[in-house]
């Protein structure tokens, strides 16, 4: 009796960490005893029943604790029960499995390696690129070298400082609006800041005004994907000049055409800053006959010129710049109609514009 | 539970099942989800799921449809579910929030930080945290049109209107507001009506613009429907429905001002005594300044009545505040019982269920008494 009972405390195994091989994930396993219930079983098993032989949690490094048992699966396949995490393990954690159905509960662990180092994410560039902004700017657009993490807590951490060092309060609209790989931020201001007639703008005032010098702040202490900060904070001077409240007018711009039999760049100089963004999403170049002329396109020195370089040469004859009604600037001014319609003075919304330039 | 009281439950769940027969089309697997933005649900327990990279909402069939009675609350509720995920409580945010009008489970959209990666999260009525695994499901998608401009980025609120999906969205570079009204049966490619609106400036009666819509809400009175919307700063509009047609620029009324420096987060109607109200719970990033209770979370009960009004609009709409800043109308009350409320949806007919934020970001789900 005595050697039985040795032999199978002798026997009692904590369940093993099984990286898979084909995925990033990890299975945790344990041969079931003759006499376990689930032996006979094959196939998926509730939960209840899995976590009545072993579990699997997060090992907490301060409290020395495991945590309660992780979202997965269980399963028993070739005699051993089988536990699948729903989610991969994470990064620098270390996770513990322990058996619930004997005496000893026996435990094993299973560290994940931290990420290696690497390079850390940097601030590349703020739009506009340009130092003079009008007072009623209606947005910044940051882009980082890396994939950032995506949180509210970005509102509160970054900063617009104004004259004499004072914050200006809470001058950000909180929606937050990435791009697809979390790589460019667009940050608004609080439109109710900036709106005519709006009870937040006549209770606190516009967040810039004009002829008044402020500094946009990001810390370092804003988190990449990873969770690691970036490699340095960042800072960008405006000036507030005059607000801008009129709608865009492209008979104010000026085009230089190229000449003929070459890939000379096409050249747009705006009288205003442009937002590149939309700018790039909104205007084409359209051939003499009607083709859509493929190139590569790229703003000018503080967004305020335009160049386009064919893949081909340009051919003698009428080419059209097609200008969608959205291209807009710093004050969501677009050429449409300006960002706030005086209900007084109301005027014709206006459509896709079409510059016409010669190539000869 | 009595017999008949079952009986009634059984009838309510084969009713429900042959909608879902006659519904048909969702398909078996994994939907293509590429953002979680904002859940809601309809009337018969499809979870709705707002995804604006991809331009989609989602119909989730949860087959969760199993009434239960809430006897707990779970404080630590980031804690317990990053515990389950295997992370950090840091490592969690909640993103969006909604209960099942069936069952009365709370659904959770949440961020795996480290991994970047969304899921949903349930918690039944006796506090037990699960994870809803999307790899298997009944679902299908509706597509949400582009239209002129750009496409949207991020879907702020859907909602369910009895015979249509009403969903607000935004573009990141551009101010704009896009509605999306897409009528029954939803499908992949459902007629989809996709307009703008423009919003007009309560405080000064000469400015309009477009703006973003925070958190929208159906509401059908007389026989008419409306999308009444609750923007930043914090403006209640009514739009009536039948002005959304394809393209259009679809203006609205504003009916109330809650007052500036307050962000929306959710609304839903409700009766009481007799009496139909509105709950809308909102964000104040004013809190520091000027605080309206002991957390930046706060709510307010509107009198619906206050939503019907079609005289006293736009410059003339009823403000909660007056021009000292005090409470000025006693249609509009502020709930000190809500206190704190990050989020909330209707549970039944006299109560919601609410996550709660306390000042170090702890959360803990409840039952409160509709007020």
């Amino acid at each position: 009796m005595m050697i039985t009972m040795m032999a199978a405390l002798l026997i009692a195994v904590p369940p093993l960490f099984q990286p898979l091989d084909n995925s990033p994930g990890v299975e945790v396993r344990l041969p079931l005893d003759a006499s376990s219930p689930l032996k006979k079983k094959v196939g998926p098993v509730s939960n209840d029943d899995g976590e009545g032989v072993f579990i699997v949690g997060l090992f907490n490094d301060e409290t020395r604790k495991i945590g309660a048992p992780l979202f997965g699966k269980y399963q028993v396949r070739d005699g051993e029960l089988v536990f699948l995490p729903s989610q991969p393990f994470s990064l620098g954690k270390t996770y513990k499995a322990i058996r619930t159905d004997t005496k000893d509960k026996e435990v094993s662990q299973f560290k994940v390696p931290a990420l290696k180092a690497q390079d850390a994410v940097r601030v590349m560039k703020v739009y506009p690129t340009t130092d003079r902004v009008p007072a009623n700017l209606l947005k910044f657009t940051i882009v980082f070298s890396g994939p950032m993490r995506q949180s509210k807590t970005i509102f509160d951490a970054i900063e617009l400082v104004g004259p004499e060092g004072k914050s200006v309060d809470d001058p950000w609209r909180r929606t937050e609006l990435w791009n697809d790989n979390d790589t460019r931020l667009t940050l608004w201001f609080h439109p109710g800041r900036v709106k005519l007639g709006v009870n937040l703008r006549e209770q606190l005032g516009p967040p810039l005004e004009s002829g008044k010098t402020y500094t946009l702040k990001i810390p370092s202490e804003l988190l990449d994907a990873s969770g690691n900060k970036l490699a340095q904070g960042f800072e960008k001077k405006i000036i507030a000049g005059a607000e801008v409240r009129t709608r865009l007018d492209v008979n104010h711009w000026k085009i230089t055409p190229p000449s003929m039999q070459s890939k000379a760049a096409l050249n747009i100089n705006f009288p205003y800053v442009i937002d590149p963004y939309l700018f790039a999403r909104e205007v084409m170049v359209v051939g003499p006959t009607g083709k859509t002329i493929l190139g590569k396109a790229s703003m000018g020195l503080e967004e305020k010129s335009w160049q386009f370089v064919p893949d081909e040469d340009w051919q003698l004859g009428e080419y059209m710049i097609r200008v969608g009604s959205e291209v807009a600037d710093l004050a969501g001014n677009t050429i449409s109609r300006p960002f706030e319609v005086n209900l007084e003075t109301l005027e014709p919304l206006a459509g896709v514009q079409k510059l016409k330039f010669l190539v000869k | 539970m009595n017999s008949y009281l079952m009986k009634t439950v059984a009838l309510g769940l084969f009713l429900i099942a042959c909608t879902f027969s006659d519904a048909a089309s969702f398909e078996q697997g994994k939907p293509k989800i590429q953002s979680i933005d904002v859940i809601s649900f309809q009337p018969e327990g499809i979870l709705l799921i707002g995804d604006g990279k991809a331009g989609q909402v989602v119909l989730i069939d949860t087959k969760d449809r199993e009434p239960q009675k809430w006897t707990a609350s779970v404080s630590d509720l980031k804690g317990k579910i990053a515990e389950r995920l295997g992370v950090a409580a840091k490592e969690v945010e909640l993103i969006h929030f909604a209960v099942n009008p069936v069952s009365g489970k709370a659904y959770l959209a949440i961020r795996k930080q480290d991994t970047k990666s969304q899921h949903l999260i349930t918690v039944d009525g006796q506090g037990k945290i699960s994870e809803f695994s999307l790899d298997k499901v009944s679902f299908k998608s509706v597509a949400l049109p582009k239209g002129t401009g750009g496409a949207i980025s991020k879907i702020t609120d859907l909602a369910w209107m009895s015979d249509r999906l009403l969903v607000s969205g935004v573009a990141a570079d551009e101010f704009a507001c896009k509605l999306y009204s897409v009528q029954q049966p939803l499908e992949k490619q459902s007629e989809v009506i996709l307009t703008s609106a423009e919003t007009f400036h309560v405080a000064h009666g000469k400015w309009e613009t477009k703006a973003p819509m925070t958190v929208l809400m159906p509401f059908e009175e007389n026989g008419k429907k409306y999308l009444v919307g609750a923007f930043s700063c914090t403006p209640l509009v009514k739009y009536p429905l039948e002005a959304f047609t394809e393209n259009a620029k679809v203006k609205g009324q504003s009916i109330v001002e809650l007052g500036s420096g307050n962000k929306p987060i959710h609304m839903f109607t409700y009766q009481k005594d007799g009496k139909s109200y509105v709950l809308i719970n909102t964000f104040r990033f004013h809190h520091q300044k000027k605080p309206f209770g002991p957390s930046p979370y706060w709510t307010a009960r509107i009198e619906t009545g206050v939503i019907s009004e079609n005289a006293n609009i736009n410059e003339k709409a009823l403000k909660r505040l007056d021009s000292k800043g005090e409470p000025g109308t006693e249609k509009v009350k502020l709930i000190p019982e809500f206190h704190g409320v990050s989020h909330m949806d209707k549970l039944d007919a006299a109560h919601a269920l609410v996550i709660s934020e306390d000042d170090k970001g702890g959360l803990t789900l409840k039952v409160l008494t509709l007020p």
